[in-house]
Formats: structure tokens, sequence, C-alpha cells
């Protein structure tokens, strides 16, 4: 299948990028974190490979000559919602998926700063 | 009569007619559902469906007749069903029980349905495939080989093996279309905003719809009439009217003019789609309608910007699965930071975390404008691309997919590769448009090819008139 | 050295709604964990934000109090970060177009600039016990307005003493415009500073240091003035200010860091998909604006204007908004504003000493100025018969009556007594006579009252007595 033809209207070759050269293992990492997602030594560098013809096709939007503004689809704060309460849910139900609970409340091992 | 052949509005008429009773037709279809096991459509069959069927049937003896009256519907496995187990084929919510029901659920059990379990998909509805399913993949209702397309792999499969007349699916990037072309189906992706997401497991918001798989278009007309409309639980949804669309269904070819778009032909040069669309382009010229090339300039954009919008909307709707409310937590997490990231890197699968990873690249700081922002602006131009291209004529065709259904383990290696498969599906979600896969043709193995009926926004029904006079043809 | 201070503050409101910011649950303190919420607030899978259009409103009559420009548009972002508290892992806030821009308030003689007011939502509650940390999300979605000064513009908030009045300006005004009750204690609101130093007289600012989530005005009052002399020790030292966020300890009375700018959170803001942007129309924003209620600038000037209330006073009453009001109720039954005012800030301020409410009713706080006044009750009586009545619901006057305190005795008994004072005074009568000192009255008066244990009225037995002589 011929896609090298398809992206024809971005600026130029694409090549990544991020602080020159590839994403390296710090930069994934750093996502890695702000996913918290943990990845073995392997996951890291498969991803780090992946990760490169991801954003060779993330370049395309990058690089696209393409102007013009972005429109948001809008609502009159007339038409928002009137505030009236409505009946909550019973807390049984709220909390029946939660892996631990305590006093009506959602349990997590103590928070430390 | 083989109960599980008829339509969703046979079944309803021979029910209001007392010819058949729900009972019986539950009981078909569950039957034809284990029968077919092996292709693992079906994550669950809900054990209230003969109740249900039951309770139905003394209703209708007291005159309801709602519009899908005793009709069985099967649900994608990311659409909430008060009480049912919602897992989006992922581990990570295995045993998470919805606790309400979503919008679609509400209305299609107002008007009378069955819903009698919930199909297999790619997880959180991330894939082409099915594979990405944490309970294994779906296989291909016409060859056990091949994928039956994703991510709503399951609910297209389970209706073109009849174990249902109607499937909904959700749609983000083709997730309803591709998988309907590969089975051989009518899969449809309405306007944005024309169903409420309510109780949907939100995937990328901005594009996320419902969609709907049949056997016919008047199934498909009849299930949209019954689940379109504005949701006060829905800020996107749309208040435009929702019409009876069967009702008129008639299309006057003569006066209607679909348009092909140019970058679309030079795209699919040497595509296995290429012959199919040349050959539908030809049935409807002879069948009497005007076909016109038209230009979308930017169309080819359309699938890196999707791949920039769809996982960076992913990894903000996905952050709430963290171990902490809904999700299992992982055994082994002694802290907070470890419920997350151990919970979260056991719970979620690997094509879920990749999107998850690419989202948050987008989105970080210092590559927000160009990439997310970016992608906003040229979301903005491709709608108006179309805008205009709706001014010259009333539909837009192109190809579902590149080819018929690939083989299970072909494309699992370079993400981007499978990626390149929504090439032409993307488009209509960037945009905003409803699009409906007509099954036309086969490919090379003798597998389902479709091809898109596009129309300008809130033109379902117009639509719907196109694809039922192919059907006809 | 000398160095210029520059203060930032960030304030965190909850506004005055029936209802949450996206759902429709209740927005209301002290429920039960978790029992004013539904799968909108706890962020369920599926559920979908709806806005409120009174936290719209009241985000515009904030604004609108504190002369800033609305919006036409509005949007708002996602900001995302993990925290249990967190339902949805990110908090629907406003980044690109806040509702509010461009204000200012008015501190001491200083223009204080506004950045902006934004519309967000409140995080849960955690509630920390042994090793395991309780999430209740009842406050979860209440709506929050943020408030951020421009500290790059001039004139800048430079002492603890100006940020403490700044942030006692600023709830005097949310809660006079009815936009929040600003209960500190409550945790309805909270702020943020930052704090840098610069040599006196430089143009560049210097590093800012951040201060997270202080409880109280004297916890931010405190917090100041140990970040400019730890900044100034630094400083006075060679060393450099790092950029950084620290947290207050209050009970320490020191501060400590949270984190560093080199692992500072990457919000990745981007405008939320599941909501619409609001459009703000001129007709909305002048309908607010001519429904906004009296504010204190505004009351103060009419205060001082037409009621000849002093200054000092008009600030009395107007410090708290139920006081004001308690005035101009009274007022309403009783037109002497010097009167009540006089009263109102030494008998009622002595008992709402420590924002305990007032608990009488403005009719039966007008009775008995009113009877003081009229000298029916003596001033005294009057305020014992007021302190007495205080949170109990009595009725003034039949209190009074009850307890004898009321001047009901009938002319003729007056006009006997004082046929005996004169007499057994006859001296002080002919020294009036000569020098017609209105002192030698007030005496004579004295006597009387004395005479029938405070039960005459003292302005009937003046005038009694004038008549006399004349």
């Amino acid at each position: 299948m011929q896609f090298k033809l398809l992206f024809h209207r971005s600026k130029k070759p694409v090549v990544f990028y991020f602080k020159g050269g590839e994403m390296d293992k710090k930069e994934i990492e750093h996502l890695a974190e702000l996913s918290k997602l943990e990845f073995s030594e392997e996951e890291l560098e498969s991803f780090a490979g992946e990760f490169k013809s991801l954003l060779e096709l993330a370049d395309i939007v990058k690089n696209a000559e393409i102007g013009g503004e972005i429109s948001y689809k809008s609502v009159d704060m007339n038409n928002l919602r009137e505030d009236e309460p409505k009946e909550s849910a019973p807390v049984e139900t709220l909390l029946e998926n939660a892996p631990q609970v305590k006093n009506d409340c959602i349990v997590v091992p103590r928070i430390m700063e | 009569m083989e109960i599980v052949k008829l339509s969703a509005i046979e079944i309803r008429e021979k029910i209001l007619s007392k010819e058949l009773n729900c009972t019986e037709v539950v009981q078909a279809f569950l039957e034809q559902i284990k029968k077919n096991e092996k292709y693992n459509a079906v994550l669950e069959i809900f054990d209230d469906a003969m109740e249900k069927a039951r309770e139905l049937d003394e209703k209708i003896a007291k005159g309801f007749s709602g519009k899908l009256a005793g009709v069985p519907i099967i649900i994608k496995d990311n659409i909430f069903y008060d009480g049912k187990i919602c897992s989006c084929s992922s581990k990570f919510m295995e045993k998470h029980v919805a606790s309400y029901n979503s919008t679609v659920v509400e209305k299609i059990l107002k008007e009378g349905a069955i819903i009698i379990g919930r199909a297999n998909m790619d997880e959180f509805a991330m894939g082409s495939s099915t594979e990405n399913s944490a309970f294994g993949v779906t296989h291909n209702p016409l060859d056990f080989d091949r994928v039956p397309g994703g991510s709503s792999g399951g609910s297209a499969c389970a209706v073109a093996l009849n174990m249902c007349p109607i499937a909904l699916g959700t749609e983000t990037g083709g997730s309803v279309r591709q998988p309907a072309s590969f089975c051989g189906i009518y899969g449809l992706k309405p306007t944005y905003g024309r169903i409420s997401r309510y109780g949907i497991v939100a995937y990328a918001s901005s594009l996320d719809q419902v969609g709907i798989f049949t056997r016919n278009v008047e199934d498909n007309a009849l299930m949209l009439e019954v689940i379109a409309g504005h949701d006060e639980h829905d800020s996107t949804s749309s208040s435009v009217a929702v019409e009876n669309y069967n009702d008129n269904l008639k299309l006057q070819a003569e006066k209607v003019c679909v348009g092909v778009p140019e970058e679309i032909l030079k795209m699919i040069k040497n595509m296995p789609c290429e012959k199919n669309l040349l050959n539908f382009i030809d049935f409807l010229e002879k069948n009497g309608i005007k076909t016109k090339k038209i230009s979308l300039k930017d169309i080819e954009l359309c699938l890196p910007t999707y791949y920039i919008l769809a996982p960076a909307e992913a990894t903000s709707n996905l952050a709430r699965f963290d171990g902490v409310k809904y999700t299992t937590r992982s055994e082994k997490a002694k802290n907070l930071q470890e419920v997350y990231k151990e919970s979260r890197s056991e719970g979620f699968g690997k094509e879920v975390k990749r999107r998850i990873m690419l989202g948050n690249f987008v989105l970080s700081s210092g590559y927000y404008d160009a990439y997310y922002k970016k992608a906003k602006r040229l979301q903005s131009e491709i709608r108006k691309e179309f805008k205009r291209a709706f001014l010259e004529c009333d539909y837009i065709i192109m190809p579902t997919t590149i080819g018929e259904a690939f083989k299970i383990g072909s494309k699992s290696q370079n993400p981007v590769d499978t990626y390149k498969e929504d090439i032409f599906t993307v488009t209509a979600n960037i945009a905003g448009i409803p699009s409906l896969s007509v099954p036309f043709g086969k490919g090379e193995n003798g597998l389902p090819l479709g091809v898109q009926i596009m129309g300008d926004v809130f033109k379902e029904r117009e639509i719907y008139q196109l694809a039922k006079f192919i059907e006809e043809k | 050295m000398q160095y210029d201070v520059v203060i930032g503050l960030e304030v965190h409101a909850e506004l005055k709604t029936k209802t949450k910011c996206f759902c429709a649950c209740k927005n209301a303190y002290g429920s039960s964990p978790n029992s004013n919420c539904c799968p909108v607030c706890m962020g369920f899978p599926g559920a979908l934000p709806i806005l409120n259009k009174k936290a719209v409103e009241q985000t515009i009559r904030a604004g609108l109090a504190l002369n800033c420009e609305i919006n036409n548009t509005a949007i708002f972002e996602r900001k995302n970060y993990f925290y249990p508290d967190l339902s949805k892992a990110y908090q629907i806030s406003q980044l690109e177009k806040p509702i509010c821009i461009n204000g200012h308030l008015r501190v001491f003689d200083k223009e204080i600039p506004i950045n902006r007011i934004h519309l967000e939502e409140d995080a849960g509650k955690l509630i920390h016990q042994g090793n395991i940390s309780m999430i209740d999300y009842n406050r979860g979605g209440v709506p929050l307005i943020e408030l951020v000064t421009d500290a790059l513009k001039e004139p800048h908030i430079e002492s603890a003493e100006e940020a403490i009045e700044f942030l006692t300006k600023l709830r005097q005004i949310y809660v006079y415009a009815g936009v929040a009750d600003c209960e500190v204690e409550k945790g309805q609101m909270r702020a943020d500073v930052n704090v840098s130093l610069k040599p006196k007289g430089s143009k560049e600012f210097g590093t800012k240091v951040e201060m997270k989530n202080i409880m109280g005005f004297k916890s931010v009052y405190r917090a100041i003035k140990y970040e400019i002399e730890r900044q100034k020790d630094i400083l006075d030292d060679g060393g450099m200010v790092m950029q950084e966020t620290r947290r207050w300890d209050n009970d320490k009375g020191e501060s400590y860091t949270l984190r560093t700018k080199e692992n500072s959170e990457d919000y990745r803001y981007f405008p939320d998909p599941d909501l619409l942007a609001v459009n703000i129309s001129d007709a909305e924003i002048k309908k607010i604006k001519e429904n906004m209620p009296p504010l204190p600038k505004e009351l103060k000037e009419k205060y001082i204007k037409e009621y000849n209330l002093t200054e000092y006073d008009a600030d009395v009453i107007l410090a708290e908004k139920e006081i004001s009001d308690f005035f101009n109720d009274s007022l309403k039954l009783y037109n002497k504003p010097k009167t009540l005012s006089n009263w109102i800030a030494t008998e009622v301020l002595a008992k709402t000493k420590n924002r305990e409410p007032i608990k009488v009713n403005a009719e039966n706080f007008v009775w008995i100025v009113k009877a003081v006044d009229e000298g029916k009750v003596q001033r005294n009586a009057g305020k014992e018969l007021l302190s007495s009545i205080w949170g109990t619901g009595l009725n003034a006057e039949n209190e009074a009556k009850a307890r004898g305190i009321m001047s009901d005795l009938s002319d003729d008994v007056v006009e006997k007594i004082l046929d005996k004072i004169l007499t057994e005074k006859s001296d002080v009568v002919s020294q009036y006579k000569q020098e017609k000192d209105t002192k030698i009255l007030n005496f004579l008066v004295g006597q009387v009252m004395k005479e029938t244990r405070g039960k005459a009225n003292a302005q009937e037995v003046m005038k009694k007595l004038k008549e006399r002589f004349d």
C-alpha cells in the first residue's frame, strides 16, 4: 500500500524532533509519570520505537500549512440548566464498585505529602 | 419461518399480531448466540432476558405497542445498562456494574426492546479488530481466521450471524462502519450530537457517537428514530427535531447528486477498494443517479488530526480509571501512587496505554499548541470544507475500508499500520457528519466490502433514502 | 538592604447556589459522607457535566462587583491531575476565556488590579485516619470562583496588612453581592499567596514563591510576614530565592517546600469537549447589573450623606452584612439612623463578637430604642432589657412590663412627688430662678426619678418643671 504519496501536504519530510533527535527514554518516562503508568525496561524501549512512527503521523498536523481559527460550538446562557436540586443517588449504589469502603467513604492508603 | 432471520420490524409486527410472542423470540435468539459461541461476539447473555420477555408479553397483552416491542438487542460493552456489568472489554473493569442507565438504553427499553447481552469490543473502543479485547478476539462471521473489524466487532458479528436484528455500537473514528463493512451489514454513524452520549463510556468526547448495526436500512432508521434526540444529560446533544425516517424513504433519484472527492480517487489508486468504488459509481450512474467529482483538499489530514484529538481526549477521559473508585485495585499497591500506577499498569492493555501516552504527549506543556491546538484548527477547517462540498452535492461517497477484513494477528506489529485502516472513516468523525456504511461488492477473497454514504449534518433521512434505493436495486 | 515586596493573591470562594456546578446535587455543607452525590460529581464513566446557569450568573455578579469586564464567550477547560479528591482526575476550570477579566479592588488608597475571575468546580474532602485516607465527594463539584490579582501590574499589594485588607474587602463584597457566604471556617474562602522581593526601585521582578491553601486570614497574615522575612534573609546573605511552592504550617508558624519548579505539575489544560462555550450577551450582563444588591461602597456613601453617620460608624455597621441588614431593617421601623447606629455599635456588636448571629429581631430592638428615646424606659434598663430578651424570642414590650421598668406613673402621682421635691429643695429652686442653669433642672429631674425609682418619664418631668418655672 502506498501511503508515502498520501501526505504530500506536509511542509517537509517528517523527522522527529523532541529537543533534537528522537524521543529518549527520559522523556518517555516523563509521559509515563503523567499517565500514571509503569513500564518495564523492555516495554519502554518498544514504546520509544513505536512513538517514532506515531509522532511522524502527528507531525503531519504540526507541519500542515493551514490557517483559520478554532470554532467552538456554543450555547446561550439562558439555555443552561436551572439551579433546581434533584435527588442524589443512594450512597450504596455510588460505592458499589469501589475496591475499599469505610463509613460511606471510599478508602485509599493514607496520603503522605 | 426462521425467527432469527426476521428483521426488527417483522418481529415487532408478528409479536403485535400475536403470531409470535416475546418469549419464543428471545429464546430463539439466545439459542442462536449459544450456537455461535465460538465467534466470541457476545461477552455475556443477560440472565434476565427471558424474564423480561415474559413481562413484556404481559404488557403487550394489555395493549403495549412500543416501536421496538419484543425486539432483542445486543449492546456494546461500553454502554451502561443499570445493574449489568459494563467492562469495556477491559480487565480493569471486569467486575464493574453499571449503576445507571445510559440514555440510549433508557429509550430502547421504553419502546419495548429486550436487551439480551453485551458484545465484545476493542478495550475502551481503541482498535479496529477486537484484537485489543481483554477477553479474546471476535471472529469474522464469514471467515473464522479473520477479524470482524472494530472496535464494535462483537456487535457487528452478532448482527451478521443473526444473534439479534439490531445491535448498538459506538463510533469514534469508524468503530461501527468499519466492522459493518467487514461483516457485510449496515452501520450508521449519525451526526455528532444526534444521539445522547450519556452513559456511554467516553473515548474521545468530541468525536464519540452511538452507532447502529442492522441487516437492512429500515431497521436502522427505526432504531435511530428511537434513540436520537436532545438529552438534558448531554450538553452536546442536539435539539434538532428527530424525524420518522421510515415514513419517507423514497429517493427522487433524478434530483440528487452524489459527490466523489478527487482526493479519494487519487488515494485509493492500487488499493483493494479501488475497483469496488468505481463499480459503485457506475452502479449509481446506471440507475440514473448523477455523480460529480468534488474536491476535499484536506481530507487526508483527517487521519493524523484524528490521532491527535482522540488520544488527547482519551488520556483525560481514562484518567478516572485509577484503582480508587470503580475499577479493580492492584493488590500490590501499598501507597497512593502505587494504587494509581500499579492498578492502571495491570488494568489497561497495551493499545490503551499507547494512546494514553500519545495523548499526554500532544497535550503536554510545550507541545499543546503545535499538536492539539493545531489539530483543532485543522478540524475547524475540514468542517468548513465539507460544508462547502455539500453546497455542490447532496451526498459524498468513499470506501469504508481499504479492503476486506484482514487476518487475525496480521496487523499487530506497527500501530500506525493499523491506524491507517481508519483513513476513510475518520473523515466523518472529524467533520461531525453522518455516514452510513452500506454493503456493496466483494473483495478478492469473496469477503464483503462497504461503501460510505455521507450527508451534511442531520441529513440522516437523505442517507437512508439513497441506501434504501441501493438496497432495492 | 531595602526591598520592594510584591504579593499576588489567588482567592477561591464557594458560590452560593442551590445545586452543584455541573449536576443537580445539593450544594450543601455538613451532610453525611457522599450523600449529595451522583454519577456526574462522582466522575462515573459515561456521566456528563451540565452547567448550572446560576453559577455563571453568580460569577458575572462577582465580576461586576469588582469592576471586571465580562467576556461574551466563556470556555471551560479540563485541568488534568491525579488526586483522590478529584473524582474525574481532572477539574473543570477555565483558562483561556474566563468569565471575568481586568477588574480592580480598592484597598486603602490603591486600586489593586484583578487579572481574572473564573468559574470552576471544587474537589471533594479527604479525611485522614490512621493508615487510611477516606474520600467524601459531597464538596466535589461545588461551584467555586477563583480570583487572581494581577501582580505584574501596578499598584502592587506590598504588605501583609494590604493583603489582609484586600481579602477583608473582597469577602465583604462577595457577601454583599450575594455571591458567596465566605465562611472561612467552613473552607468557603481559601487563598493561595505568592510573594517576591526585589531591590528597592528595581524594575525587574524577583523570584516568586507560592504558598498554597492557607486557611484563615490570620494565617495568611502570618504566612506572608514569615515569607518576606525568609526571602529577606536569603537575599541579605547574597543567596538566591528558589522558585517553589511551599506549604504553610500554622501550628509551627513556618512553611516548608512542597515542590520545586523542576517537578512542577503539567496540567495539560484543553477545552472540555463535554461542554459548549457559553455565550453571555450584553443584555444578560445588564440584567445582572441592574439586579445587583447594594454594595458596601454605595451603602457607605448613603450612610454618611443621607444618615449623617460618621465614616467610622458607617464602617462599623458595614463590616458585616448581617449588621448592615439589621440596621436597614431597623431604620424602616424607626427613622433615627444616628440613634440606631449608636445602639448597634455598642449594644449589638458587643453581643455578636466572634461572628455570633444577631439574636433579636428588628421590631423588638426598635421598640427598646424608641422606648428609651421617649423616656418610657431608662437607658440602663433598656440595655438590660435587650440582653435579657437576646436569643429568647421574648417580646420586648411584654418583658418590659413584666419587669416593671416602664414609666407608667399617673400624672397626679408625678405632680405630687414634684410638689414634694420642690418644697424640700426650695434653696435649689431659688438658685435656678436666679441663674437659669439647666444643670439645676437636670438635678431636680434626677431627684424625682430617684424618688420614683426610675419609673417616671424623665422627659415628662422636665416638661412639667419648665411649665412651673415659666
